[in-house]
């Protein structure tokens, strides 16, 4: 059974994953409604606009250089590609990113390849042997990271003034809108806010999976972990990632990879029959 | 459907037609008397190319169907046809079925199979659906893989006899043809009268407003159902295509790229319409061709090492942005224009607004 803990350990910093990318799915979603599918995509971009920019710079530039270049790339596609389908039905918005996924991705393969390289270690790699498991400081940095970033995202939305009205907006637009919150900035700064966090997470996780265009494959299984949460609570992200993480670790352990991979979307098929909108999620009473 | 004025329907019977005049009798029987020798005056590698497109027709009258119509997204689409393609193997290869009773068949299991992931929308709609089919997707294609290798043939796949009809062999693109392209126009045929059907009108109630057709007399899950098997009987036909076509079924050649390019076809095409369906497999094929010329031609600017790839992802990019650009600027897709195009043309010189 000693393997156990180690399954667990590879699940938490899964979990820490799939935690981050769901809370770009939250964040955006509960602003603007819109399920945005380019998500660990955007994560994929920053694992590699991150490597190349180490390779040239000294690593404090480039990590600054590497978070403006998300911040910017969450302003220009929401500003682009997004804001124009405010008013066409759920299917445009959803294609839409599906479709903004596979031309980053496709961005990608024109400028990287598909070849796969280790990532620059920018913090001290080691391992720290503690009896029962081993844990690899990039597993615990991914971690730390993941915990601070929800921390820090936690109290923003609690506390600062544009956090309060993204929770305002995501009760209700035109409530928001005519109490004087400006929701068309509050739509911008949670899609620039969420592109920021999956290049502030590509600079942990890439150091564990190594940086190729496959990165993005994280984004799909995140969804799962979103919805177990439910899809309106940032508190839901984290649990539900946490929950998948550690299911599918422990699965890929016990029955083999293939199961370990379908193993988020058996638990999201479960979860839409039983409970839809999650364990944490809002509810919405409404007859099919 | 504006036509030209004075030409208004006498009787029920063609008020009822899908053809209401003469002229677009001649239209039709000019287009299949085209589509009849199109092996005659294309080269093979074109007939090869219209094959496809063929194929992809049939697919996305089934997502158009059960998406454009019914209002259910799915984006599990190509798994569906990996079904019917898988479900044409088995039939064929394990239990010595011929194709004919294998094109009767694989449909209605994929169209049971697509009624299965479709009983979450009992309580799901919209967005959450689409989830469901999403991981419909991902459970499909890995049970491709890994379920049974014995009778699916694992990572390997199987290979499949081409059908043959007394001693004439559908192997070559041409042959091919004369099967695939009456499929499409009987498919074609298919998806107008159910769209317009009694079945069709109450998908467009369910989808346009649930609670309204309901209070109608729609039961909603019995109809989401319904959209669900037609949408992947369709699906299973062109999965029989597809196994007609590759000779072969694999795991890996229904993947989740495909089924999003079926939700670009439709939205391309334009959704709710039968001829969105025939217009958007069209573009989307040819922009595939095309990216396929180009991307060599393309590599000559770029250095060597990624002049390889190009093809793949710039595939992807063109994609995306072809679909960005329709939904910002066409959302209700070519359809559209060329209903707008068609009312130009009968009005000319007159500018008139098309209703």
């Amino acid at each position: 059974m000693e393997v156990l803990p180690q399954f667990i350990v590879s699940g938490i910093f899964l979990g820490a994953v799939y935690g981050v990318i769901s809370l770009g799915y939250v964040l955006i979603y509960k602003a603007t409604h819109v399920f945005n599918f380019s998500q660990g995509y955007f994560l994929m971009l920053g694992v590699l606009l991150s490597f190349i920019f180490m390779e040239y710079l000294p690593v404090l530039i480039a990590i600054l250089l590497a978070l403006a270049v998300g911040a910017a790339m969450g302003f220009i596609i929401h500003r682009l590609a997004v804001r124009p389908l405010i008013g066409q039905p759920l299917i445009s918005a959803l294609l839409m990113t599906l479709g903004l996924a596979y031309a980053l991705q496709g961005l990608a393969i024109v400028f990287w390849g598909t070849k796969v390289r280790p990532y620059p270690h920018w913090f001290p790699v080691e391992e720290f042997d503690l009896g029962v498991i081993a844990i690899s400081s990039p597993v615990l940095w991914g971690i730390v990271a993941t915990a601070a970033i929800f921390v820090a995202v936690g109290l923003f939305y609690q506390r600062s003034k544009m956090g309060k009205g993204m929770r305002a907006t995501a009760e209700d637009h035109q409530v928001a809108q005519s109490l004087g919150i400006k929701v068309d900035r509050v739509f911008t700064f949670s899609w620039v806010l969420a592109a920021l966090l999956m290049f502030i997470g590509a600079l942990f996780f890439g150091v564990q999976g190594g940086a190729f265009h496959g990165l993005s494959e994280w984004g799909w299984k995140a969804i799962p972990a979103v919805l177990v949460g439910g899809l309106d609570s940032l508190k839901g992200a984290i649990v539900g990632a946490l929950l998948v993480g550690t299911l599918e670790a422990m699965a890929t352990g016990y029955l083999g990879v293939a199961i370990g991979n379908i193993m988020p979307f058996i638990v999201l098929l479960l979860v839409l029959i039983i409970k839809p909108y999650g364990i944490f999620g809002e509810v919405r009473i409404e007859r099919v | 459907m504006s036509r030209p004025a004075g030409t208004k329907d006498v009787d029920y019977a063609q008020s009822m037609a899908i053809l209401r005049t003469r002229f677009e009798w001649v239209m039709l029987i000019a287009f299949l008397i085209f589509l009849a020798v199109v092996p005659r005056i294309f080269s093979p590698e074109t007939v090869d190319i219209i094959n496809v497109m063929a194929i992809w027709v049939v697919g996305a009258h089934g997502l158009n169907l059960l998406t454009g119509y019914a209002g259910q997204i799915s984006i599990g689409h190509a798994a569906f046809i990996g079904v019917g393609a898988y479900s044409t193997a088995v039939l064929i290869l394990q239990l010595g079925l011929n194709h004919w009773w294998a094109l009767l068949l694989a449909p209605i299991m994929t169209g049971l199979v697509g009624m299965v992931f479709g009983l979450p929308s009992l309580r799901l709609k919209g967005f959450y659906l689409a989830m469901a089919t999403l991981a419909a997707q991902f459970i499909l294609t890995t049970a491709f893989l890994f379920a049974m290798p014995g009778i699916v043939g694992g990572i390997s796949g199987l290979t499949v006899p081409f059908p043959e009809i007394g001693g004439m062999s559908f192997r070559v693109p041409e042959n091919l043809y004369y099967l695939l392209m009456p499929t499409a126009v009987l498919m074609t045929f298919f998806a107008k009268n159910i769209a317009r059907s009694r079945l069709g009108r109450a998908f467009v109630a369910v989808r346009d407003n649930d609670l309204a057709a309901e209070i109608m007399g729609i039961s909603l899950f019995g109809y989401k159902l319904r959209a669900f098997f037609v949408g992947c009987l369709f699906a299973g036909v062109a999965g029989w295509m597809r196994v007609c076509y590759d000779g072969c079924v694999r795991p890996d050649i229904y993947p989740l790229m495909d089924s999003i390019w079926y939700l670009g076809v439709i939205i391309i095409g334009g959704m709710g319409s039968t001829m969105g369906a025939i217009f958007g497999a069209i573009f989307v094929r040819l922009l595939h061709e095309m990216v396929l010329v180009a991307s060599p031609a393309l590599g000559s600017f770029f250095p060597p090492e990624i002049a390889g790839q190009l093809g793949s992802g710039l595939g992807l990019v063109v994609f995306g942005v072809v679909v960005a650009l329709f939904l910002i600027f066409e959302p209700r897709g070519i359809t559209h224009t060329w209903e707008i195009l068609k009312g130009r043309i009968r009005h000319w010189p007159f500018v008139f607004a098309p209703g």
